[in-house]
């Protein structure tokens, strides 16, 4: 059976250090997606992670305008320092502007060695963040969090993210670099929490998709590649060769983030 | 029906026109990790499901305190399923005096055909004093060694190995997981190019954007294995990195199996019809 495959970790844009053999361009995401048949994603732009939320994502709507297959995922920060309207005023332009997905990058709960790996240096504590998560929570959109990198660093603290899960209930929450490493903790939020989600693009684990599906049923997981950073074509085939339902493996392809993209409030 | 490989993955169909070999599995659970799939039924289930042939195999716990333990899992799987398990013996080198017995006792009686090291996890060098028994009895049964290898590791970053292949021609030597990072995958290519006996297992480093295209280009199809680390990882995940390169379907059989199984004695023959979903 061939899947409707919908991304939900791709990205463009050049980054400060680039791994040898990734690009930058759409048409190269496209081509991927092609070679791979992906049909859409999310798309975040790298400028608004390494350089500036406010210019990569104005730089990211210009560059998917007429591209029906990209759809935009904005990265947000908190907006008391006016790099960023406030929240209650700039999401709902964002979703008018069709902007139905978001990504935060908060400081990693211990320092790493390189100055940009500390990202958008804000933690995730009540006073910086209930603002802008209670924003998105009222709209119901998807917020993206990348928890680990491929070196197996935390990016985030687990209690960071039990507290984004507990005080803030309608706000779905998409784990990104979540791995086997992480089951023993994974396991314990997805029985605690009816709001988390995980993107599989580097869940690497050995009938880890049957498994979760048996333990939480298969609205819990998307599909995503990573791309341009990883190939994706092991997330594909560990999706492709589950041993799985096939509705299942369609609910992952693609129609649990439509589902979610399709919940998304225009008003609170 | 002969299908491109590439659509095979696209569309979930069982590898069944392809004799496919994976050098690199484990069996048993993991202190650090939850496993949901990791004993031998498990794994077959899932070879089955994609296509795969042939699993070698090592046990969780000898990477980890008692390597008898571990072996010994090794060794029931191997008389559970003979035709589709070969066994790797694995010594923790800490237990020195135990290394030559426990490696005659996984050829003799386990039926173990070749030697798997871990420096990492028993943080001792590959070129340390524990692990000279190991690449000596590797180098009298002339058989393969698979080593756990990582860029910058001080205990098994690929550069270690050019030495080591040098001291040991006859040993044909796997560097599991290619280097396993950026800068491993470079050091590993490095010394996969001077050494006729190094090979590279895809596993993991393969995960990143166009590795395994730069492999090909850099060291020649030839050199190149197939490694799937289950159930430490996923198999269909590892496949997949095969499946959807951007290679010709002729290279991606050398690597899925054709290369690997002749190092091991092994007759390129599929083993298994497997399950089409």
């Amino acid at each position: 059976m061939s899947l409707r495959l919908f991304d939900c970790n791709a990205s463009i844009g050049r980054k400060i250090v680039p791994h040898p053999w990734e690009f930058s361009t759409l048409d190269r995401l496209i081509a991927e997606w092609d070679h791979l048949g992906i049909s859409e994603g999310l798309v975040y732009h790298s400028l608004a992670k390494e350089y500036s939320p406010a210019v990569g994502n104005s730089r990211l709507m210009d560059e998917i305008s007429g591209h029906n297959r990209l759809h935009p995922c904005w990265v947000l920060m908190p907006a008391y320092t006016d790099e960023l309207e406030r929240p209650h005023l700039l999401i709902p332009k964002m979703i008018a502007r069709g902007v139905r997905a978001a990504r935060i990058f908060p400081s990693p709960p211990v320092p790493l060695p390189e100055f940009t790996q500390q990202l958008h240096r804000f933690p995730l504590i009540p006073a910086v963040c209930d603002e802008l998560l209670g924003a998105l929570e009222q709209h119901k959109v998807p917020l993206f969090l990348e928890v680990m990198n491929f070196s197996s660093v935390l990016l985030v603290g687990w209690d960071s993210v039990q507290w984004i899960l507990s005080q803030f209930p309608g706000l779905p929450l998409i784990l990104s670099g979540v791995r086997h490493r992480d089951n023993r903790t994974l396991y314990a939020l997805l029985d605690h929490f009816e709001n988390v989600l995980i993107d599989i693009s580097l869940y690497t684990v050995h009938r880890g998709i049957e498994d979760i599906i048996s333990h939480f049923g298969p609205q819990k997981m998307l599909f995503g590649t990573g791309l341009p950073v990883y190939g994706g074509g092991g997330s594909l085939a560990q999706l492709t060769y589950a041993e799985i339902e096939e509705s299942h493996k369609q609910w992952i392809a693609a129609d649990n983030l439509l589902r979610l993209l399709q919940g998304v409030r225009s008003a609170p | 029906m002969l299908h491109n490989i590439t659509e095979n993955g696209r569309l979930g169909e069982s590898l069944d026109d392809i004799f496919i070999f994976d050098c690199h599995g484990h069996i048993g659970p993991s202190f650090v990790h939850h496993l949901p799939g990791h004993d031998a039924t498990s794994m077959i289930r899932s070879m089955d499901r994609l296509g795969i042939d042939t699993l070698c195999l090592s046990g969780m716990a000898s990477i980890c305190g008692d390597h008898r333990v571990g072996n010994d899992l090794v060794g029931e799987a191997i008389e559970m399923f003979p035709d589709r398990y070969l066994g790797y013996a694995c010594i923790n080198p800490h237990y020195g005096k135990e290394t030559l017995d426990e490696l005659h006792r996984c050829f003799d009686v386990l039926k173990c055909k070749a030697v798997k090291i871990h420096p990492m996890f028993h943080a001792h060098p590959a070129d340390g004093p524990g692990y000279r028994p190991v690449w000596e009895f590797a180098t009298r049964k002339g058989c393969p060694l698979l080593t756990h290898t990582l860029g910058g590791d001080p205990t098994c970053s690929p550069k270690m190995f050019d030495a080591l292949a040098r001291d040991y021609p006859q040993v044909p030597i796997l560097l599991g997981h290619a280097g396993n990072n950026l800068a491993g995958v470079a050091e590993a290519v490095e010394v996969c190019r001077h050494r006729d006996n190094v090979f590279l297992d895809l596993n993991y480093a393969t995960i990143h954007y166009g590795v395994v295209e730069h492999l090909v280009d850099r060291v020649g199809v030839e050199k190149l294995v197939f490694g799937s680390d289950v159930s430490w990882n996923s198999l269909s995940y590892s496949l997949g990195m095969i499946l959807f390169a951007k290679l010709s379907d002729e290279n991606k059989e050398k690597i899925l199996g054709l290369n690997g199984a002749p190092l091991f004695d092994v007759t390129c023959e599929k083993r298994i019809q497997g399950n089409r979903p």
